[in-house]
């Protein structure tokens, strides 16, 4: 890569606020790829929030699983309260933005749920927010991928 | 002689009884009716208002949605508007806290949750010596929404006497308490002010596919568990179908874990907990908590009748 393609794409980056005469503002981004999201593996709970309260030790969630297959299959195992109860497969709207997760339960109809993909510590999680029981309780589940 | 007479001074009060439903239905008005009588023995007052307070919980915001009225034999009627807070009683604190200090809540249970709602004559009076008056207080009050059970209870006082003790504490105010008082077709589980909550239950609403805290409070009441250390949960739910799923045995599973303050608390997800099988549903659950070998067992209110929880939401 050159210095002139440097520049060129450092040019790109920069982002551009114009402060209206109304009073306004607008802002214009450069848009940059995203790298393709793989959540295929196990994960575990590692926090558990409910209605806004951390639940976390007051259960025992250690044991539930989740196995995301690179085949777009999903399986669950020591079930807890969770978007879907049954194994099934899953897909994502767009890999590159995958903040919108489709669970197909074996024999059920599709459950969609947007999530949460941060990083904490240098590792990928996944926040998933759902209402598995009525609608006014509110849980916040955030999956850790389990080292193999 | 002269000295004894001006310290004898007192406005007596007395409340013969008060009329009141024993129900009433959530989110309705009704009206409860204070016998009051007025005899001042020994001394006039000037400048003097008449104060009566009742209990209610704080969900009801009583002191806005409430009308008191008043009718008396030689003065006429009028109506009754709250003390404001800033107004002290004799005690140094507000009216509403002087009269929690000095009565409590009347035996009711999570007292922090009720309030005395006080108020006093629009206008003030004077009332010399020898005056005998009848003064009946009506209170118009609206129910809250929950469904809920609390002892009532009642005050009647004077602005000059305050909870003076001079007189003994018979002579200046009065206090009148009653059996629980229940408001019936409202929402959610019964709020129960009248027996010690030994446990709770978080959230209020729930499905079986929720998770639910079923937390016991040691402090509430002694019971037989109030020494034991290991505390565990003894229940039964029951199926949408007519199953009974039983899970009482004192094992690692039914452990209640260390919770806030003194509490202890177990946390389940109800299917996971009785095995419900796919397709069942839970609509409510039976328990009680035991000790290890299962042979205490704490019921509702501390008796052998179960804790129940009922599945549903809004």
């Amino acid at each position: 890569m050159t210095t002139k393609n440097l520049f060129h794409r450092a040019g790109h980056l920069c982002i551009v606020l114009l402060l209206m005469l109304a009073g306004s503002c607008k802002q214009s981004e450069v848009v940059v790829a995203e790298a393709q999201k793989d959540i295929s593996g196990d994960w575990r709970i590692s926090k558990a929030v409910r209605n806004g309260i951390d639940i976390t030790t007051l259960a025992d969630f250690s044991q539930f699983r989740i196995h995301f297959t690179a085949d777009n299959k999903y399986s669950l195992e020591n079930p807890l309260p969770f978007v879907v109860s049954k194994d099934g497969s899953y897909s994502l709207d767009d890999p590159a933005y995958p903040f919108r997760l489709t669970f197909t339960p074996t024999g059920d109809s599709a459950v969609s749920t947007t999530f949460n993909y941060p990083v904490v510590n240098g590792a990928r999680t996944i926040v998933f927010s759902f209402s598995p029981g009525c609608s006014s309780n509110t849980y916040l589940y955030t999956l850790q991928r389990v080292q193999p | 002689m002269l000295l004894l007479a001006v310290l004898a001074i007192a406005g007596c009060v007395f409340l013969d009884g008060v009329d009141q439903p024993a129900s009433v239905k959530a989110g309705e008005d009704f009206t409860i009716v204070m016998h009051n009588r007025l005899d001042v023995a020994d001394g006039g007052r000037s400048n003097e208002r008449l104060i009566i307070a009742f209990l209610a919980p704080k969900s009801w915001a009583a002191a806005a949605h409430t009308s008191v009225t008043f009718t008396t034999t030689t003065y006429g009627n009028g109506k009754m508007v709250p003390v404001p807070a800033t107004v002290l009683a004799n005690t140094g604190l507000n009216w509403p806290a002087a009269l929690k200090t000095r009565f409590g809540m009347g035996g009711n249970y999570m007292v922090d949750d009720l309030e005395w709602v006080v108020f006093w004559t629009e206008q003030t009076y004077n009332v010399p010596q020898g005056v005998k008056d009848k003064i009946d207080v009506t209170i118009v009050t609206t129910a809250g929404p929950e469904n809920t059970q609390f002892k009532t209870g009642y005050f009647l006082g004077t602005s000059s006497e305050g909870l003076s003790d001079l007189f003994g504490t018979n002579n200046v105010y009065k206090s009148l308490f009653k059996d629980c008082f229940q408001v019936t077709d409202g929402e959610g589980d019964l709020i129960d002010f009248c027996n010690p909550q030994i446990a709770a239950v978080t959230p209020g609403q729930a499905t079986d596919n929720d998770m639910l805290t079923i937390s016991f409070d040691p402090d509430v009441v002694s019971t037989a568990l109030s020494t034991v250390g290991s505390i565990y949960l003894c229940a039964k739910a029951y199926t949408s179908d007519g199953q009974v799923l039983d899970a009482c045995a004192s094992t690692a599973a039914t452990q209640l874990l260390a919770y806030t303050g003194n509490k202890s608390a177990i946390t389940l997800w109800p299917r996971g907990f009785f095995h419900v099988a796919d397709g069942q549903t839970l609509t409510k659950i039976e328990y009680y908590f035991t000790d290890a070998t299962g042979s205490i067992k704490v019921g509702y209110g501390n008796t052998a009748s179960p804790f129940v929880y009922t599945f549903k939401c809004q």
